[in-house]
C-alpha cells in the first residue's frame, strides 16, 4: 500500500530540482519499490491523487472567494488526515480535536496568502504543524519550563480508539495487529518531537523528503539526517521495550 | 568508500533511492560493515509495520460537529479578503490610510464626548436577541431553545431521544424516590 503513497506524493509534487545536490531521487518517492509490476494500479492511483489535487485547487479558488461551503468540503476531505497527525503528535483526543479546528480556521484566515505552489494538503500539515508547536511551547511555558510527563506519557495512548477505521480481519490477526499498534505508537510517543513528526510525515502519511522539509521549515539535509536517527531511536526503544 | 557515508546517503539507502554509483559505494561499505546490513533490514521492517498498522487517516469524533463549529468560527469572523483584493490593495489608498484613520479617531472622539453614555439596557437586548444554537448528533433528535428573559431562564427541549432501557446500568445508582423533586432538581440543569 506504502507504494501508491510514495508515487502519489512524487507524481504531484513532481521532480526535485537539480540544485538540491541530491540527485532525482532525493524526493523521497520510491526507488527500489517503484520498479515493480504494479504499473497499471499505480497509474490508476496516480490518477487518482491528481483529480484530488485537481479538485483540491478549484475548491480553494471558490474558498478564496469566500465560499464558505467549498471550504465546509476541503475541512470535509482533509480532516482525517489533518486530525490523524495532531492526534499523534500531542496524543489527546480532545486536544486533537481542537488543535485539529484551529488549524482549519488557520487556515481559512490564511487562504488568501495560499498561492497553489504546493499541494494543499502540504500547507495544511505546515499550519498543522505550526498550531501543535505553538500548543507544546505553552504547555511547556505552563509547566515552568518543564515537559509536562502526560504529553509524552504512552499509557495514555488508547489502543483501540473509537474512531479508528473498521478493519476486518481473523480475531487473533487483528488482536495482533492491534497489540502490534499500541507497541508502535507507544514508541513513537517516546520519541523526542522533531523526531515523531518526521516519522509520522514519512512513514505514516507517506511524504516525500522535500514535502517534509517545507512543513518543517527545515533544509533537506536536516529532515534526512533527523529521520536517519529518528528511525534508529524507533529501532532502539521497540528492541528495548 | 573510505570515509564512512554520512546520515543523508544512509537514509536513501535504507529507502532503495540510492542510485548509480552512489549505490554502489554504498554496497560495497555496507559488504565491509555487515552490521548496517541487518540495521537496514530492521528499519525497513519496522517501517514497513508502521505504514501497514497506523492509519494515514483518522475521522475525527463528530465529525460534523467538527465542520459545523469551523464554519461557525470561521463566519464569526470577517469574510476572508479575496487573492485580487489583497494585491491591489495598494496605491493611493496605502498613503491616505493613516491620515483618514487618524481623522476618523479625531472625530469619533468628538462625537463620543457630547453624547450620553448609552445605557447597559441596550447590550442585555442585543446579547437577548442572539440565538443559540444547539447540536445534536443523532439526525432524529432535535433540540430547541426558549429563552424567558423576564425570569431569567433558558429551557431546553430535546425530543426525538429513545427511551432508557430498564436494564440498563447507570453510573452512580441513581434513585429516585419522589418524582416530583427529580422534577424540581432537573431545573437545575439548565
Amino acid at each position: 500500500m506504502n507504494i501508491f503513497r510514495h508515487f502519489t506524493s512524487k507524481g504531484i509534487q513532481g521532480p526535485i530540482p537539480s540544485d538540491s545536490g541530491l540527485g532525482p531521487a532525493a524526493g523521497g518517492g520510491s526507488g527500489k519499490k517503484g520498479k515493480s509490476n504494479h504499473s497499471l494500479e499505480i497509474n490508476q492511483t496516480q490518477n487518482n491523487a491528481e483529480k484530488e489535487a485537481a479538485e483540491d485547487v478549484e475548491l480553494v479558488r471558490k474558498a478564496q472567494a469566500g465560499d464558505t461551503r467549498a471550504f465546509d468540503i476541503l475541512v470535509s476531505k482533509h480532516r482525517g488526515k489533518v486530525y490523524a497527525m495532531i492526534v499523534n503528535m500531542v496524543k489527546n483526543d480532545a486536544d486533537a480535536w481542537d488543535l485539529a479546528q484551529e488549524a482549519f480556521i488557520k487556515a481559512w484566515r490564511a487562504l488568501p496568502k495560499f498561492e497553489g505552489k504546493a499541494r494543499f494538503s502540504t500547507w495544511l500539515f505546515r499550519i498543522s504543524h505550526n498550531v501543535v508547536y505553538d500548543w507544546v511551547r505553552k504547555r511547556k511555558i505552563q509547566g515552568d519550563g518543564e515537559l509536562n510527563d502526560e504529553i509524552f506519557d504512552s499509557e495514555n495512548i488508547e489502543s483501540g480508539a473509537p474512531t479508528a477505521p473498521h478493519q476486518s480481519a481473523r480475531p487473533d490477526e487483528a488482536m495482533e495487529r492491534q497489540e502490534l499498534r499500541a507497541q508502535l505508537k507507544g514508541a513513537i510517543a517516546k520519541l523526542s518531537e522533531e523526531h515523531r513528526e518526521v516519522i509520522l510525515l514519512r512513514e505514516v502519511q507517506g511524504l516525500d523528503y522535500k514535502e517534509i522539509a517545507e512543513i518543517t521549515s527545515n533544509s533537506l539535509g536536516t529532515v534526512m539526517s533527523r529521520l536517519h536517527y529518528a528511525r534508529k531511536k524507533l529501532q532502539t526503544i521497540l528492541t528495548t521495550s | 568508500m573510505k570515509i564512512p557515508p554520512d546520515e543523508t546517503t544512509l537514509t536513501l539507502w535504507m529507502d532503495d533511492l540510492l542510485e548509480g554509483e552512489d549505490l554502489q559505494r554504498m554496497e560495497a561499505w555496507a559488504q565491509q560493515h555487515p552490521e548496517l546490513l541487518a540495521e537496514r533490514d530492521a528499519i525497513q521492517a519496522m517501517c514497513q509495520d508502521i505504514q501497514a498498522t497506523l492509519p494515514d487517516s483518522v475521522e475525527p469524533p463528530y465529525p460534523d460537529f467538527f465542520n459545523q463549529r469551523i464554519l461557525t468560527a470561521i463566519k464569526e469572523e470577517s469574510p476572508a479578503p479575496t487573492r485580487a483584493a489583497v494585491k491591489n490593495s495598494g496605491g493611493i489608498w496605502r498613503w491616505l490610510a493613516a491620515p483618514l484613520a487618524a481623522g476618523a479617531m479625531a472625530l469619533c472622539f468628538y462625537l463620543g464626548t457630547q453624547t450620553s453614555t448609552p445605557s447597559s439596557g441596550i447590550t442585555d437586548q442585543t446579547v437577548a436577541t442572539l440565538t443559540p444554537t444547539v447540536y445534536t448528533p443523532d439526525i432524529g433528535v432535535q433540540a430547541n431553545i426558549f429563552v424567558d428573559k423576564e425570569q431569567d431562564a433558558t429551557v431546553i427541549v430535546i425530543e426525538g431521544l429513545q427511551d432508557i432501557p430498564d436494564h440498563l446500568e447507570m453510573a452512580g445508582n441513581p434513585t429516585v424516590a419522589d418524582p416530583n423533586k427529580a422534577m424540581v432538581s432537573n431545573e437545575y440543569v439548565y
